[in-house]
């Protein structure tokens, strides 16, 4: 859209060199360890730029992390916190974002505001208070305490965009469908909810990646074999005097893809619910 | 039964009082028209009506049931909106058979209603539709079918046809009229343009300001207009009002034009009264008798449609005085020109507005 209105060639490529730029930026670790990820040891200290050849190339790290037995339990483990997560972070930010936005009850504002605070305020700051909230649940190392604590991570920013988007749905839509009797949760479930598709893609990819890449609360709350996640049981690759840089990078390979299947699911609700939109 | 029946309805915003006091009632099978300038209140009361928004204050009864607790559905009424509200993310065929489906009638039921209602509406073809995919005129259509396939008591439409081109409009309407005639369901019908009233409505009702001016079928507002917000809200182009005054002329009251003419009246009117005095673009002539109104002006602008005139003249002190004649004429800009009209044919509006018969 902005390209399509920038008339001047000018302004074309001074657009296209900053976000050229700001690609190279972002891609490149990803790049290095992509590329270093299928080196062996020796060529990844001598020459970390290069790209993997006949003599260098080497899938040891894979090797290795594979034949890991608690490989798989670790994805899963972040799988299954992630996924979760991030599906009450929809359900009860949709509904919250839902309620803000239609419904006029007394605290609307107050509870508004405290949910606009959680965006502001970072969670780790609450750490000690949640270590003991989960202790005293006796909720230490499982991923029932993650996953608590990621959705209320995510709630504030899920509630925001989603709000923001709901109160621009045409108050017809629900009129006419309170005239056909249709009850409250199904206004919410059959019209609102279908029809905030993109603004859900949206909450969904903002959510998900800073829980699969989280290594603070596994760390602190779920630290256990059993409950490991990825970025935590990659640690155990990483020691205080050698670290097996081939694992660390193929792990890290191997962490990209789950996510990036996640994401492109995602991007193409988004792209769909954006060309299908015609809300009029 | 689906008469209905308002008493001494008001309704608040708040500090903000929108409507104040409408009575109302309207028969079984007719179809009534709210007519009035923007924000006078429309939309608002059609919405009470509906129950989508709470009375203030006031009794409705559909049939013999009050209705001021009861949701839309219970009311039985069915709603069609200016912006259409149809489902975006629903086929055409869902959204008729959605409001059915939370019913709880049964599959064969529905879609004999829905295909029933298509074939009136010539949407067979389009079932299979996303609103989006539609047309303007198309999607109207749809909405007025969703609304149809509910089987409702009363319908209500706000200002359906407004998001339409002209040609549409004229189209819809006609069809509008058409489907109420063979469904013969009590029908209110929210509208601000005039000519939509006068063609549709068996009754129409015009409201200003959050009041009932006038109720009436078409005619009898256009023939006998109660005051002067009426006579210059129904016909168009619009009533020409000229400032009138009351004299005395041989120990009989007269009413003055600001040129010095006077009519006759028989009214029992006080010297110095101010008047106002309306006549219809229609009712001006540029030929006329002795005994007939004469105002004169100068052309300010021509408009030749070929079937009719329309000739714009000013007088000082007044607005643009319309006159509409058959015909093509032409005329020179600038010219002075002198109108008639026949006495039967003028109104006559107090100071506060309201009507005065002439004789
Ligand atoms: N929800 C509302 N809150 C406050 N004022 C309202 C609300 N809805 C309508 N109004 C006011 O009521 C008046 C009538 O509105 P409306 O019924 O929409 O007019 P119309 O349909 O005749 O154009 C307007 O002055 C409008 O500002
Ligand atoms: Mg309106």
């Amino acid at each position: 859209m902005i390209l399509a209105k920038a008339k001047q060639p000018f302004n074309v490529i001074a657009v296209h060199i900053v976000l050229l730029t700001y690609t190279f930026i972002a891609l490149f670790p990803v790049f290095i360890i992509l590329v270093n990820a299928f080196k062996s040891r020796k060529a990844i200290f001598n020459s970390p730029l290069a790209l993997p050849n006949a003599d260098t190339f080497s899938t040891i790290g894979f090797e290795k992390v594979l034949s890991k037995a608690d490989f798989l339990l670790l994805f899963g483990n972040s799988l299954l916190v992630t996924v979760v997560s991030l599906f009450f972070i929809i359900l009860f930010g949709a509904m919250l974002a839902w309620a803000l936005s239609e419904y006029k009850f007394t605290g609307r504002t107050l509870l508004g505001l405290f949910m606009a605070i959680g965006i502001m305020i970072p969670i780790r700051l609450g750490t000690v208070s949640i270590l003991e909230i989960v202790v005293a649940l006796n909720l230490v190392n499982t991923r029932t305490a993650l996953i608590l604590v990621y959705i209320a991570q995510g709630l504030p920013m899920a509630i925001f965009i989603l709000n923001e988007y709901m109160s621009q749905i045409p108050k017809e839509l629900k009129e006419a469908a309170r005239c056909d009797d249709v009850s409250e949760y199904q206004i919410f479930f059959s019209i609102i909810l279908p029809l905030a598709r993109p603004a859900i893609a949206t909450v969904a990819v903002f959510s998900m990646i800073p829980i699969w890449n989280d290594l603070w609360f596994p760390l602190i709350l779920a630290p256990g074999e059993s409950t490991r996640t990825v970025t935590l049981g990659i640690q155990q690759f990483i020691g205080q005097f050698v670290t097996d840089w081939n694992a660390v990078l193929a792990s890290l390979t191997l962490a990209v893809i789950p996510i990036l299947l996640l994401y492109v699911f995602f991007s193409k609700q988004l792209i769909r619910g954006l060309t299908a939109g015609a809300v009029k | 039964m689906a008469s209905l029946s308002l008493r001494k309805i008001n309704k608040r915003f708040g500090k903000v009082h929108v409507l104040h006091d409408l009575d109302l009632e309207i028969q079984d099978g007719e179809f009534v028209v709210f007519v009035g300038p923007s924000g006078c209140g429309k939309s608002t009361l059609l919405r009470l009506i509906a129950g989508l928004e709470t009375i203030s204050d006031g009794e409705m009864r559909i049939g013999d049931h009050i209705v001021n607790d009861l949701s839309p559905r219970e009311r039985g009424i069915a709603m069609v909106f200016q912006s259409y509200a149809l489902y975006p993310h629903m086929s055409v065929y869902k959204n008729m058979a959605f409001g059915l489906k939370i019913d709880g009638q049964n599959k064969q039921q529905i879609d004999q209603k829905i295909r029933d209602v298509a074939s009136k509406l010539q949407l067979d073809s389009l079932l299979d539709r996303k609103p989006g995919q539609l047309s303007g005129g198309q999607r109207q259509r749809v909405a007025i079918g969703r609304a149809i396939v509910r089987d409702p008591k009363v319908f209500l439409f706000d200002e359906p046809l407004s998001n339409l081109d002209a040609a549409l409009r004229l189209k819809m309407r006609i069809e509008i009229a058409r489907l109420q005639k063979v469904l013969n369901t009590t029908t209110i019908y929210v509208t601000h343009d005039q000519v939509e009233a006068m063609t549709l409505a068996d009754k129409i009702v015009v409201m200003n300001g959050g009041h009932i001016e006038q109720v009436g079928a078409p005619m009898e507002l256009y023939n006998a207009p109660q005051n002067k917000f009426v006579a210059g809200f129904i016909g168009s182009p619009a009533m020409n009002f000229l400032v009138a005054g009351v004299s005395t002329d041989n120990n009989t009251n007269v009413i003055t034009l600001a040129n010095g003419q006077t009519l006759p009246t028989q009214q029992h009117l006080k010297h110095g009264t101010q008047l106002t005095l309306g006549i219809r673009p229609e009712h001006l002539s540029l030929y006329g008798a002795e005994t007939d109104l004469a105002i004169e002006g100068q052309i300010e602008s021509v408009e030749r449609m070929g079937d009719i005139t329309y000739i714009y003249f000013s007088m000082p002190g007044h607005d643009l005085i319309t006159m509409a004649q058959q015909g093509d004429h032409q005329l020179p800009i600038g010219q002075i020109i002198r109108a008639y009209a026949k006495p039967e044919k003028i109104h006559l509006f107090d100071e506060s507005g309201k009507a005065i018969k002439l004789s």
